[in-house]
C-alpha cells in the first residue's frame, strides 16, 4: 500500500525561557490514500505543531515526515502542490482585499504550470465546492461564514493535492453550516480521492468524518486506531476520559464525568508516563517506565494498565 | 416568584430591532439554557439583563424584573449597585474579561468591596475562601498572581469566584466553557452546578453547544432571529422538538447517519424581516398561515413553540432539509 503521508518518529521542539518544550515528541503515523485520519487532543497536546511539521513550517529536531514519499524538508516549494490546507477561521485566512477568485487562483499562479487554464480551473473548483463561478468577483465580507469556508476549501483543492490538512475547519461555524461543510468534505473526498489529516478537538465531528483517530497528549500519540473502536472501546485512560467529558444528548441532564487536573507544564514532565499526574490507573511502574506502544487488533496504545472493556 | 423575569423585551440598534419581544423567566436554583446560532439574540438578551448593551443598543420596551426591581427603569448609578451584586455575569473568554494589570486577589476584592462593607482583613479572608471554593490550588499564592500566569481553566475559575463573591440571585453565564478544552469544560460545568446548588442561584446559561445545554439545563429556550421560538422542559424540547428550526438544529448534529441533515439557507437579515414567520423562508413545512408570524403556542406540559402547525410530520427533514452539496 502506498502512503500519502508518513511520519517517522518526528520530534519538534521550541526553546522557551526555562527549557525546551518538546511539542511533538516522537510521533509516528501513516495516512493511506483517500483515508481520513483525525488527530484529536486538547490545547497544548501538539496537534497543531504536528500540522506545522507536515507543512514544513517547523523544522524537525529528528525523525522524518514524507508526503508522497518525499521528505518535507527537502522540497518545500514542491510541497505546496502536494498538500492543501484549510484553516479554522476563513475570515482570517482569506485576504479581505482580494476578490475570492484571486484567492482561489493564487496557488495555481504561484505553481504556474503552462498547461493549466487558470480561469477554467477556478470555475471548476468553485463548482466542486458548491459555489457559483459568478461569485468570484465578490470579496470575503460579501459572503457568509459557510461560503467563506467553501472558498478556503476551493483554494486548498485548486492544485488537486493528494493530501489536505484540515485544522479545525468547522470550529468557527454554526451548527447547521457545520453540517453542510462536513457533508461537503466527505463528498469531495470520494469525488476527488484526496486524503485528509483532520485536526480537531470536537469529538462528535471526528466520529462522523474520520476513518481512524489518533489521540495526542503532551506531544505523543497515546492511542490510535479505527474510529468506531476508539469511540466504543477506548483502551487508554486518557481516551476514555476525553470521551466521557464530552456532553452528549444521550446523557440528558447528567453532568459529564470529570477528569481532575490540567495538562502539566511540559517543561516539568520528566520520566515515566506523561499522563500519570491525572491518571486513575496510576501505579508505581508508571512513575518510572514510559510505556511503549502495544499493538492489538488494528490499534495501538501506550499504557501499562489499560482500560478493561466494560461488559 | 421568579428570580429573573423578562417580559416582551425589545432591543434595537438604530431602526433595526434585534430582540423582537423576548419573554423568559428563571426560578431560584433553576438553570435555563438558551441555545441558538450566531446573531439570534441570545447574548444580547444576557447583556440587556445586565444593562450592558453595546453602544447604540437601546431597550425600546418591555420589562426585566429582578425580584421586585424593574431593571429597565433604574438609573445607571442604581444599576451599578445591582450589577455584580444581585445579578452577575461570566463571559466566554476569561482572558479579556479579567484586568491583565491587576493581581487576581485584588480583582476579587474589588468586586467584594463594591457590594459589601467588610474590613480589609475580612475581605482578604473572603478572597481566599472564594478561591478555595472554586478549586484554585494554593489560594494564597494564586491571589498574588496576574491573569497571564494562570491557565485558561484557572482564569475561568477566578471569573466564577468574582461572580459568586457577592452571592448573586441570578447568574448569566454566556458561553462560559466555549474557550476551554473538553476535560476543563466538564470541570467548570460541575463547579458551576455545585455553587449554584449551594447558593440557590438562578442561572441563565447561554451556549451554542446543545450538548452542554442538554447536560446542565432544567428548561430550554431556543432563540431564532431575536425571538424565543420554542421553550419547555429540557427533555421535551430535546427529545420531542416541535419547531422545525429546533428539529433541524438537532438533526444537524453528527449521529449514525452517513450524511448530516441541515437547514437550507441562512438566518434572515433583521432589517428586512416582514410580517411572515421569520423561519418561513427556510422551512420545509411552510403553508399559507406562515405569512403571519406566530407567537408561542402552548403544547401542554409547559412546552411552547412559535409554529402554526399542530403536528409536525415525522422526519421530513431527512429528505427536504438535506444540505446542498
Amino acid at each position: 500500500m502506498s502512503f500519502v503521508l508518513e511520519v517517522d518518529n518526528a520530534r519538534i521542539s521550541y526553546a522557551v525561557p526555562g527549557g525546551t518544550i518538546r511539542a511533538v515528541d516522537g510521533v509516528s503515523l501513516q495516512l493511506a490514500e483517500r483515508e481520513t485520519l483525525a488527530v484529536v487532543g486538547e490545547s497544548g497536546c501538539g496537534k497543531t505543531t504536528l500540522a506545522k511539521g507536515v507543512l514544513g513550517l517547523e523544522p524537525l529536531v529528528s525523525g522524518d515526515i514524507r508526503v508522497h514519499g518525499q521528505s518535507v524538508s527537502s522540497n518545500l516549494k514542491g510541497l505546496a502542490t502536494r498538500v492543501g490546507i484549510v484553516w479554522q477561521d476563513p475570515y482570517a485566512s482569506l485576504d479581505p482585499r482580494w476578490r475570492i477568485g484571486r484567492s482561489i487562483a493564487e496557488p495555481l499562479l504561484v505553481n504556474r504550470n503552462g498547461k493549466i487554464d487558470v480561469d477554467a480551473r477556478v470555475d471548476e473548483v468553485m463548482r466542486h465546492v458548491g459555489l457559483e463561478p459568478a461569485m468570484k468577483r465578490r470579496f470575503p465580507h460579501q459572503l457568509s461564514g459557510g461560503q467563506r469556508q467553501r472558498v478556503a476549501i476551493a483554494r486548498a483543492l485548486a492544485l488537486n493535492p493528494p493530501l489536505v490538512l484540515c485544522d479545525e475547519p468547522t470550529a468557527a461555524l454554526d451548527l447547521s453550516i457545520r453540517a453542510q461543510i462536513l457533508n461537503l468534505l466527505k463528498d469531495l473526498q470520494s469525488s476527488l480521492s484526496c486524503a485528509y489529516l483532520y485536526i480537531s478537538h470536537d469529538l462528535t465531528t471526528v466520529r462522523f468524518i474520520a476513518d481512524r483517530v489518533a489521540v495526542m497528549y503532551l506531544g505523543k500519540i497515546v492511542e490510535m486506531g479505527p474510529t468506531e473502536r476508539i469511540f466504543t472501546d477506548p483502551r487508554h485512560p486518557y481516551t476514555r476520559a476525553l470521551l466521557a467529558s464530552a456532553p452528549t444528548l444521550e446523557k440528558l441532564g447528567k453532568l459529564p464525568d470529570v477528569l481532575p487536573g490540567e495538562i502539566p507544564d511540559p517543561r516539568e514532565v520528566v520520566g515515566g508516563c506523561r499522563f500519570k499526574s491525572r491518571c486513575p490507573n496510576r501505579q508505581e511502574k508508571c512513575d518510572v517506565d514510559e510505556p511503549d506502544p502495544t499493538f492489538e487488533d488494528g490499534r495501538e496504545y501506550c499504557c501499562h494498565f489499560p482500560v478493561v472493556r466494560e461488559s | 416568584m421568579a428570580a429573573l423575569d423578562i417580559r416582551d423585551l425589545r432591543v434595537s440598534f438604530g431602526n433595526t430591532e434585534i430582540l423582537r419581544g423576548v419573554s423568559l423567566s428563571v426560578q431560584p436554583g433553576e438553570t435555563l439554557g438558551i441555545v441558538g446560532e450566531s446573531g439570534c439574540g441570545k447574548s444580547m438578551t444576557g447583556l440587556a439583563a445586565m444593562r450592558l448593551l453595546p453602544p447604540g443598543g437601546k431597550i425600546a420596551s418591555g420589562s426585566i424584573s429582578l425580584g421586585d426591581k424593574d431593571l429597565t427603569s433604574l438609573s445607571e448609578s442604581q444599576m451599578r449597585k445591582v450589577r455584580g451584586g444581585d445579578i452577575a455575569m461570566i463571559f466566554q473568554d476569561p482572558f479579556t474579561s479579567l484586568n491583565p494589570m491587576m493581581r487576581i486577589g485584588n480583582q476579587i476584592a474589588e468586586a467584594i468591596a463594591l457590594h459589601q462593607s467588610l474590613t480589609k482583613e475580612a475581605t482578604r479572608k473572603k478572597v481566599l475562601e472564594m478561591l478555595r471554593a472554586v478549586g484554585v490550588p494554593s489560594p494564597e499564592s494564586a491571589a498574588m498572581k496576574f491573569p497571564h500566569q494562570l491557565s485558561g481553566g484557572q482564569r475561568q475559575r477566578v471569573m466564577i469566584a468574582i461572580a459568586f463573591s457577592c452571592h448573586p440571585k441570578v447568574l448569566i453565564a454566556d458561553e462560559p466553557t466555549t474557550a476551554l478544552d473538553v476535560t476543563l469544560q466538564a470541570q467548570i460545568l460541575a463547579l458551576l452546578k455545585e455553587l449554584q446548588q449551594r447558593e440557590g442561584t438562578a442561572v441563565l446559561l447561554i451556549s451554542h453547544d446543545i450538548g452542554v445545554i442538554g447536560s446542565v439545563s432544567d428548561r430550554i429556550c431556543v432563540f431564532y432571529a431575536g425571538k424565543v421560538i420554542e421553550e419547555g422542559p429540557r427533555d421535551r424540547v430535546l427529545q420531542q422538538p416541535k419547531h422545525p428550526y429546533t428539529r433541524g438544529l438537532l438533526a444537524s448534529l453528527p449521529g449514525d447517519a452517513e450524511r448530516l441533515a441541515s437547514i437550507p439557507g441562512q438566518p434572515p437579515d433583521f432589517a428586512t424581516l416582514g410580517s411572515e414567520c421569520s423561519f418561513a423562508a427556510r422551512c420545509a413545512y411552510r403553508f399559507e398561515k406562515c405569512d403571519t408570524e406566530p407567537g408561542l403556542r402552548p403544547l401542554g406540559g409547559d412546552h411552547r413553540a412559535a409554529c402554526w402547525l399542530d403536528v409536525l410530520p415525522e422526519r421530513k427533514e431527512a429528505g427536504i432539509m438535506e444540505a446542498a452539496p
